[in-house]
């Protein structure tokens, strides 16, 4: 689950990608929002702990930079980063 | 108190009108008119010759009018006291009267009974206002508070610089399709631009808005705006540039103790600006530096309903945490980012022919452009590092170079062209996130001390300008620069490379020694914290909490101040513990400044603190043992200070006299408080700089007598205190005042008076001290109670409730509990005993209790009046303990306000218990103690109940009648009247038949309605019931009607059974 990138796959700077992120803990799908209109599942992991998914399609590099920094600022620990398809 | 008789001198010039007041006045067996005159001239003459106590002078009079008179005599006679009687009642007569000399000013068309109250209030020494009075200087008052705008003195130097935009410099690129993209996104609440550092963000909105013809603002967001309040106060700033009239109200919110939430924040700056009706255009740059959610959850608010006025330009590296997805779905956004903002290829042309005096290949532009990816930052450093266009090739061709390292590479090149003494420049310079001359030279020449010379440092930034080096320029009255983020960071980098960390702890030193001696206090303890020198930092905090204190006593700027300091060092130093007492005592956190006071004592002893420090913590030591209730202690704690404080310290001084007072008053010795007052008060007369002091003193004058149960000085008092605070804008001082006429006009049973003070405190809410925001509610709960409007009564106590939960009320339990307790009153009141309950099991218990002080709600006390309620033999008895308990430590602390409420509640539970004897000699002491003060909402709020007990005092007073006792029969009769309902002004309202609350019925009967009642239970006929009462069997069958309506009820049967069970009369 730590992965912060695929091999085999490059992507642009500005160009507009899909991504997956996991983070630790639990966010409502109503921040979906302020998170570039991610959208937010929540599941328990085998050990107990909340764990969110959020995916999507982001504008650029600045987008993904936003919603991870936007998870930092609500104190959700990242899991990982993995992008999932890019154009 | 008073000696023997008043003498008083009438001077009117309406011999009718005289005569009148002669016989209202000689009713009262303390006054006696002995003189009387018709107008100025003869008045003086008069009183010369008769040296009255008091003199009565009306203002429109023939010959010299009242206003020349009242002068001459208070310059003449200064013992003689004036009191103003007169129809005007403008502004500029209360203003020209008062200051001419009066103490207290009165309407003739008030009641009579308001003149007799002024003249023994102005014989205690203390001044009156009408209560209409009052409500004019109240109106007025709300005028002058929407004027005082701008002032955030001191703050607003570091301000003007944020505000303005980079400028343009010479060679620049103009890109119409993207202006024409942010002309077309101007119709939107928001434009956001995203993208990396250096991809000419700035410039293209500067470029837009030199064309753009409505006004617009600029805000250079940095880290400091990571606190909600410090970016609004930039954001209001801002806009008052443009519109300096505009957002009084906002500016007003701004200054609260504890920011409101964002939503009302947000709402009312819509509303303001809509008010406006211009377009505005608001450039937030650098979103990306602040990373304070509530900031973003500001905006985000902002941006749900969006002024159609308002255009947002926000500008960052990366995506800011608001709602953009709905943004861009409800297409209320437009968006400029990367891809829209990298140099096309013939930008690059156009940008390189520009710069380069000299032709430069097609392949080479090309390959720039590609090396660089459109990034206008790069090229520019690449154009700035090279000696000849060759170099440029050379770049071009090193394969070392990683496109990664590209910007440190450049950098370095650039250094290395520079002179020695410019690259040390331009190094140091790099820490700072603005510079100017003065400052420059004095970082930068710290070795050849002596002879320093400004100018260089001039010289250096104008080379820099020359040379197009990244320096932006903070436009506006200062001549203050920064360079561009992206560059200082890079020149950081080298900085720390090739400086060791001593040499830079001496730039961040240097710096702060700059910035303190020019008066920046903020960045001088920033840049002292920097250098590791947390004690220097720390002395110039302590230097400045004084000036900061007496200016603003939010503390606003303290607070931000002490935040910069770490944790632990605080509380290793006596002064910024003691600086942050301050904060938290305004703030009414009292149990923390007893930990701070703890804390300071297990650091440093009495032998080795300095004077100044040792008289405050002696003030702090004083303060807690106050609200511990050992008024003794605290006396010699607060003497102690007196005597440390330094000369010139007017604002701890005035808090020393405060507590002071107030400790002396709690051991009885309310004459020492007073007279100490009194004696201070007449030492700073005169002064012109102790305004605050002597309205510090006024306001403890208040205190003083309400909690000594003097109602009607305490009215006085803060009459004139109102005309001190609002004449000085001392707000905070103000909001006290209307807290004490709000409390005082309750007890005193005028309610209207007291709700336009509460109501007044509510609307200003967000700007003061919790507890009194929380003790206006319950006044005004209250008072609708009483006033018979049950649903505005619940409905102010949920919205107690709802305040008190918020997290700018503190968040605090104890509130909580306050607010509950205030709800299951309401209940009470309305005899829903079953949700009293609730809401008292509701509070939590494990919250300590604090002095009961002057506030109007105390849980416990609540507690005591449900027990009660309830009534079984046990809840009696545990009413009865706890109401004893209280009573002996309100008794100790010579709490006189709360020992009435106390006693009162104590008759209550011995009538319900059935022990009539003791319930009469409680209410024997009751009325002892309340009689002079005029307290009767204690009386009333306790119900019905005591009307028998009360009828039994009035015929046993009247059988051993003696003149001592009439003022007490007096009191109970106006306790009486209002107990029944029937009270001036106030009309008991028709009952809403769908709400049926029952025990409120006994308020609406009216007292005439409660006495035919009663001899419908005694099975009269109306005949009867006419004649017994003097009034026609008609207007009886009316009174009938109206009882049967009140009651629910269709025949007189039913009404005498529904009474009994309501209780508002009971079994024969």
């Amino acid at each position: 689950m730590n992965s912060f990138s695929q091999e085999n796959k490059s992507v642009s700077f500005s160009s507009d990608a899909y991504y997956k992120i996991c983070v630790l803990g639990d966010i409502d799908a109503s921040w979906s929002d302020r998170l570039g209109g991610m959208s937010i599942e929540s599941a328990l992991s085998a050990d107990k702990k909340h764990i969110t998914f959020l995916e999507g399609r982001v504008t650029d590099q600045a987008e993904l930079i936003g919603i991870v920094n936007s998870l930092y600022q609500m104190r959700l620990p990242l899991l990982s980063v993995s992008l999932v398809e890019y154009s | 108190m008073r000696s023997k008789s008043t003498t008083v001198v009438l001077v009117d010039d309406h011999p009718m009108f005289r005569k009148g007041l002669r016989l209202l006045l000689e009713d009262e067996p303390d006054l006696s008119v002995i003189g009387e005159a018709g107008d100025g001239d003869a008045a003086i003459e008069l009183i010369k010759e008769l040296l009255p106590d008091i003199v009565v002078l009306d203002i429109n009079m023939p010959g010299m009018n009242g206003i020349d008179a009242a002068k001459k005599i208070s310059t003449n006679i200064p013992d003689i006291k004036i009191i103003a009687l007169s129809i005007h009642s403008e502004k500029r007569f209360v203003e020209d009267m008062l200051l001419a000399g009066a103490s207290s000013y009165i309407l003739k068309q008030s009641a009579p009974e308001d003149l007799v109250r002024g003249i023994r209030t102005v014989i205690n020494g203390d001044s009156y206002l009408s209560p209409s009075i009052t409500s004019v200087v109240l109106s007025q008052l709300c005028e002058g508070l929407s004027k005082e705008a701008g002032s955030w003195k001191g703050e607003l130097d570091i301000m003007g610089t944020k505000l303005y935009p980079p400028e343009l410099s010479s060679n620049h690129v103009y890109r119409p399709h993207l202006i024409q993209q942010l002309e077309k996104g101007s119709t939107l609440p928001l434009t956001l631009i995203i993208a990396p550092a250096g991809y000419g963000k700035s410039v293209l909105v500067k470029s837009w808005l030199q064309s753009y013809t409505s006004a617009h603002c600029w805000i250079s967001l940095d880290e400091t705006d990571n606190d909600l309040r410090r970016f609004l106060q930039y954001f209001v700033y801002a806009i008052k540039t443009l519109f300096p009239d505009s957002l009084a109200i906002s500016e007003s919110l701004l200054k609260a103790k504890v920011l409101p939430p964002v939503h009302v924040l947000a709402t009312k700056l819509i509303h303001e600006i809509d008010m406006l009706g211009e377009s505005i255009v608001v450039v937030l740059d650098d979103i990306h530096l602040v990373s304070e959610i509530s900031v973003y959850d500001f905006l985000s608010e902002f941006f749900r309903h969006p002024s159609k006025w308002l255009h947002f330009i926000i500008m960052g590296r990366q995506d800011p945490f608001l709602p953009i997805a709905s943004l861009r779905g409800s297409r209320k956004l437009a968006e400029l980012r990367l891809k829209d903002l990298r140099f096309s290829l013939e930008e690059t042309t156009q940008y390189l022919q520009m710069v380069l005096n000299e032709p430069i290949e097609e392949k080479n532009i090309s390959k720039l452009h590609q090396r660089t990816e459109g990034w206008i930052a790069g090229l520019r450093l690449a154009v700035l590092s090279r000696n000849q266009a060759e170099d440029v090739d050379l770049f071009l061709e090193d394969s070392k170079v990683d496109s990664q390292y590209i910007m440190e590479y450049l950098v370095n090149e650039i250094l290395d062209k520079q002179s020695q003494p410019f690259r040390t420049y331009l190094l140091k310079t790099s820490l700072f996130d603005r510079f100017c001359g003065p400052l420059c030279s004095y970082i930068c020449q710290m070795n050849d001390q002596g002879s320093k010379n400004e100018d260089e440092g001039w010289k250096f930034i104008s080379r820099l300008k020359n040379e197009n080096m990244f320096v932006v320029k903070l436009e506006g009255d200062n001549i203050w620069y920064r360079f561009h983020n992206l560059f200082q960071g890079l020149l950081k980098k080298q900085l720390y490379r090739n400086f060791g960390p001593q040499e830079i702890t001496n730039i961040y030193t240097r710096a702060s020694e700059w910035f303190a001696e020019n008066g920046f206090v903020e960045e001088g303890i920033e840049h002292g914290i920097l250098a590791g020198n947390l004690d220097g930092a720390a002395q110039l905090l302590a230097e400045n909490r004084y000036r900061v204190l007496e200016l603003n006593n939010t503390g606003s700027a303290l607070e931000k101040w002490i935040s910069m300091f770490p944790h632990e060092y605080i509380l290793q130093r006596p002064a910024l513990l003691l600086a942050k007492a301050w904060l938290l005592h305004d703030l009414y956190r009292l149990r923390e400044v007893e930990a701070l006071i703890n804390q300071l004592e297990s650091i440093a002893s009495d032998q080795t603190l300095q004077a100044d420090l040792m008289a405050e913590l002696n003030f702090f030591r004083g303060v807690a043992k106050y609200w511990n209730g050992d008024g003794q202690v605290a006396e010699r704690q607060l003497i102690n200070a007196r005597e440390q404080l330094p000369a010139g310290q007017s604002w701890i001084a005035s808090q020393v006299e405060l507590y002071l007072a107030l400790a002396r008053q709690m051991v009885g010795q309310n004459k020492r408080a007073v007279d100490g007052l009194h004696e201070k008060l007449l030492i700073t007369s005169g002064s012109d700089d102790s305004e605050m002091y002597r309205c510090v003193l006024t306001g403890t004058l208040g205190f003083v007598n309400f909690i000594s149960g003097n109602l009607y000085q305490t009215i006085g008092i803060s009459d004139r205190l109102l005309f001190l605070s609002t004449k000085s804008s001392l707000n905070t001082i103000r909001t006290w005042a209307h807290y004490l006429l709000g409390i005082s006009h309750l007890h005193l049973f005028e309610l209207e008076e007291a709700l336009a003070n509460f109501a007044l405190l509510v609307d200003n809410r967000s700007t003061m001290h919790p507890r009194v925001v929380v003790d206006a509610y319950v006044g005004m709960a209250l008072a609708h109670c009483f006033l018979n409007q049950q649903e505005l009564a619940l409905k102010v106590s949920e919205q107690l409730l709802e305040y008190s939960t918020q997290r700018y009320a503190g968040n605090d339990s104890h509130l909580i509990s306050v607010a509950r307790s205030c709800q299951a009153r309401v209940f009470l009141f309305q005899g829903n005993v079953s949700k009293a309950e609730k809401c008292i099991q509701l509070m939590s218990t494990d919250v300590p209790i604090p002095l009961l002080f002057t506030w109007l709600e105390i849980p416990e006390i609540t507690k005591a009046r449900l027990l009660i309620a309830i009534g079984s033999t046990s809840s009696l008895h545990e009413a009865a303990l706890i109401l004893s308990d209280f009573r002996q430590r309100t008794e100790g602390t010579h709490n006189h306000c709360h020992t009435i409420e106390l006693i009162v509640l104590q008759v209550l539970c011995s009538i319900k218990q059935g022990q009539r004897d003791q319930a009469f000699a409680y209410l024997e002491e009751a009325v002892a103690l309340s009689e002079s003060g005029g307290w009767i909402r204690p009386f009333v709020e306790a119900g019905p109940a005591l009307i028998y007990l009360l009828k039994e005092y009035q015929s046993k007073s009247k059988s051993n009648s003696k003149s001592k006792s009439s003022n007490k029969a007096r009191a109970v009769a106006a306790i009486l009247v209002n107990l029944q309902g029937e009270h001036n002004g106030i009309k008991p309202q028709q009952n809403d038949r769908n709400m049926a609350q029952p025990a409120v019925l006994a308020e609406a009967l009216t007292a005439r309605e409660f006495e035919i009642l009663e001899l419908l239970q005694r099975r009269l006929r109306n005949k009867e019931i006419g004649a017994r009462l003097y009034i026609s069997p008609e207007t009886v069958k009316s009174h009938i009607k109206k009882i049967f309506s009140k009651l629910d009820v269709t025949d007189r049967r039913d009404a005498v059974v529904k009474a009994i069970e309501l209780k508002i009369i009971s079994k024969n």
